[in-house]
């Protein structure tokens, strides 16, 4: 099992309010999610020893440039790009991952990914009030109108054929 | 021909069952394998084996002129919406080819080899060639045909790699249970290449979605994602029975978001109307049989024809055509509402019971393996036995100079 493809059911478990329909018996089973068109910097900070909150997230228009940048209580900053946060949110065990276990930085990880999908955190995961409402109104509204609504079709592609040898 | 027939030991049931292949002696295939070795002279199976390189180039280079001449891929069946990714496939992934397979007229008792056909992207017999034919042949105490298949897939393997390491690999069939042992043989291959997780699917089982490739959920809500697909259905069905299927693979291919073997440049090759123009390229090859749209452009129709599918399999909806009207053998199967071609008949090499012999070369993608059925009809179908191959040994000699 390759753990990076949970994201999504990750995402659904911290509640983070994305959609998911399925569709009744006798048709193709089908979801349908949220996929991001934008990037965001997401800004995180220690406001109490490994206790960090969302400071600020900034919508940028490229999904490469996204950014976490870590800032501890004395001011020193660690920025990890959008892959380094989908490996710590998938593999919390790597070494690498130190900065990111010790603030539980996979959680952020998911969180900038469901706000990139359209979702968005919970107020107390914020620095404070100001924080939660300013990243509603400009990151949380810039990713829910530019994400984009994505099917996957259960195949069912040859359903049906397996009494016959298609070899040659 | 009969002399170069032997009695083959029967295998045990407790061998099949140790290989996991009782599938292919038991039931209805319990006389599916040859109470018979066929032993090649030594120049009949090299002159095979360059005969498949041969082949192999002459219909490459026509695959590869056709693929950008609209009124040949009119005629190669391969419809409209297919082409992008086709001819994108011949751009970009000519090389990427993992294992097809030819089967001949003749070879034998002096006749001519002559091209019958190629099985580009679905070549079976993987099994009973690289488990079996090696068993037979060893227990029989006789020199192997050569058979260098599963050797020459792993190189070629390797040299291709698997793809992408953060994903894992689909073998897939429609889940016939010979389609799902073919498949085992590749999925062997891969793993002995290193390609990673490789995991014998069904098809109608995989989550294929344009956008973010293909997957399926080993558990709910948890998705393994394939980036490589070691495919073992035809690209035609895809193309002709389920487009949306082929739309859905061309856009993660084109986006390289998916690798296929083989790729969709080979259903070129699958095409047998690509026989016309392999002909039509190379006018009196040896290897190549006339073969036309219709059987009056033959040079030779009266002298026997057979009206082939262009993409027929397993010997269905097949006529022989003797004297320009009389139909001599026919079978029936689910292929018969395609287009079809003529190619002049072939003469066969046949045994005192009237078992007419095929021979085939392994190509991956040079000739690496031959293999050959039999059937006591003029068609050779679902019903043929596979025959385990020997060849002579070569006499030494010494000369001495004076």
């Amino acid at each position: 099992m390759l753990r990076k493809h949970l994201l999504l059911p990750a995402l659904l478990s911290a509640g983070l309010g994305l959609t998911l329909f399925s569709c009744g018996s006798g048709e193709p089973e089908t979801e349908t999610w949220e996929v991001p068109t934008q990037g965001l910097i997401t800004t995180v900070k220690e406001v109490s020893t490994d206790d960090y909150k969302i400071a600020s997230e900034e919508p940028v228009s490229q999904i490469a440039d996204s950014r976490i940048i870590v800032e501890d209580m004395a001011g020193m900053r660690d920025t990890f790009t959008l892959d380094q946060a989908k490996l710590m949110a998938s593999d919390s065990t790597s070494a690498s991952s130190r900065p990111f276990r010790s603030a539980r930085m996979g959680f952020f990880g998911y969180l900038m990914l469901g706000r990139m999908m359209g979702g968005g955190p919970r107020s107390s995961a914020y620095v404070n009030n100001n924080a939660y409402n300013r990243a509603g109104n400009t990151a949380g509204n810039s990713m829910r109108s530019s994400s984009r609504k994505v099917t996957r079709t259960k195949s069912g592609f040859g359903a049906g054929k397996s009494t016959r040898s298609f070899g040659g | 021909m009969d002399n170069l027939l032997s009695d083959a030991p029967r295998l045990k049931d407790s061998w099949f069952r140790k290989q996991g292949l009782s599938y292919y002696a038991t039931g209805e295939n319990e006389d599916y394998l040859a109470d018979e070795i066929l032993t090649l002279r030594p120049e009949e199976a090299t002159a095979a084996m360059r005969a498949g390189d041969e082949a192999w180039d002459l219909l490459r280079a026509t695959a590869r002129r056709s693929a950008f001449m609209p009124e040949r891929l009119d005629r190669l069946g391969i419809p409209e919406e297919a082409r992008p990714l086709v001819q994108w496939s011949v751009e970009n992934e000519w090389d990427n080819f993992l294992v097809g397979r030819f089967d001949f007229a003749g070879g034998l008792d002096g006749l001519p080899l002559r091209l019958i056909e190629f099985n580009a992207d679905t070549a079976s017999l993987l099994p009973e060639t690289t488990v079996i034919q090696p068993e037979i042949i060893r227990k029989a105490g006789l020199t192997a045909a050569p058979n260098d298949l599963l050797a020459t897939l792993e190189a070629t393997a390797r040299r291709l790699g698997g793809g992408r390491k953060d994903t894992a690999i689909a073998a897939a069939h429609l889940g016939s249970e010979d389609d799902s042992h073919n498949v085992d043989v590749l999925v062997k291959v891969a793993t002995a290449a290193k390609w990673g997780r490789t995991d014998n699917v069904l098809l109608p089982e995989l989550d294929i979605n344009p956008d973010e490739g293909v997957f399926y959920e080993a558990e709910p809500g948890r998705f393994l994602h394939y980036g490589t697909l070691i495919k073992f259905f035809p690209w035609d069905f895809a193309a002709v029975e389920e487009p949306e299927l082929w739309d859905y693979l061309a856009e993660l291919i084109m986006a390289r978001k998916l690798r296929v073997f083989n790729p969709a440049w080979t259903m070129l090759l699958q095409s047998k109307a690509l026989l016309v123009y392999a002909h039509e390229d190379n006018p009196g090859h040896p290897l190549l049989l006339p073969t036309a749209f219709d059987p009056a452009d033959l040079p030779d129709p009266l002298g026997g024809y057979v009206r082939k599918p262009v993409f027929g399999r397993m010997g269905e909806n097949i006529e022989i055509v003797m004297n320009g009207r009389n139909v001599v053998a026919e079978t029936k199967g689910d292929y018969g509402d395609g287009a079809y071609v003529y190619q002049q008949r072939a003469d066969f090499a046949k045994d005192r019971d009237d078992h007419l012999y095929q021979l085939s070369t392994y190509q991956a993608p040079t000739a690496c393996a031959l293999c050959c059925r039999r059937q006591d009809d003029l068609i050779i179908d679902d019903d043929g036995e596979f025959v385990a191959l020997a060849v002579k040994k070569e006499k030494v000699g010494f000369r001495f100079f004076g």
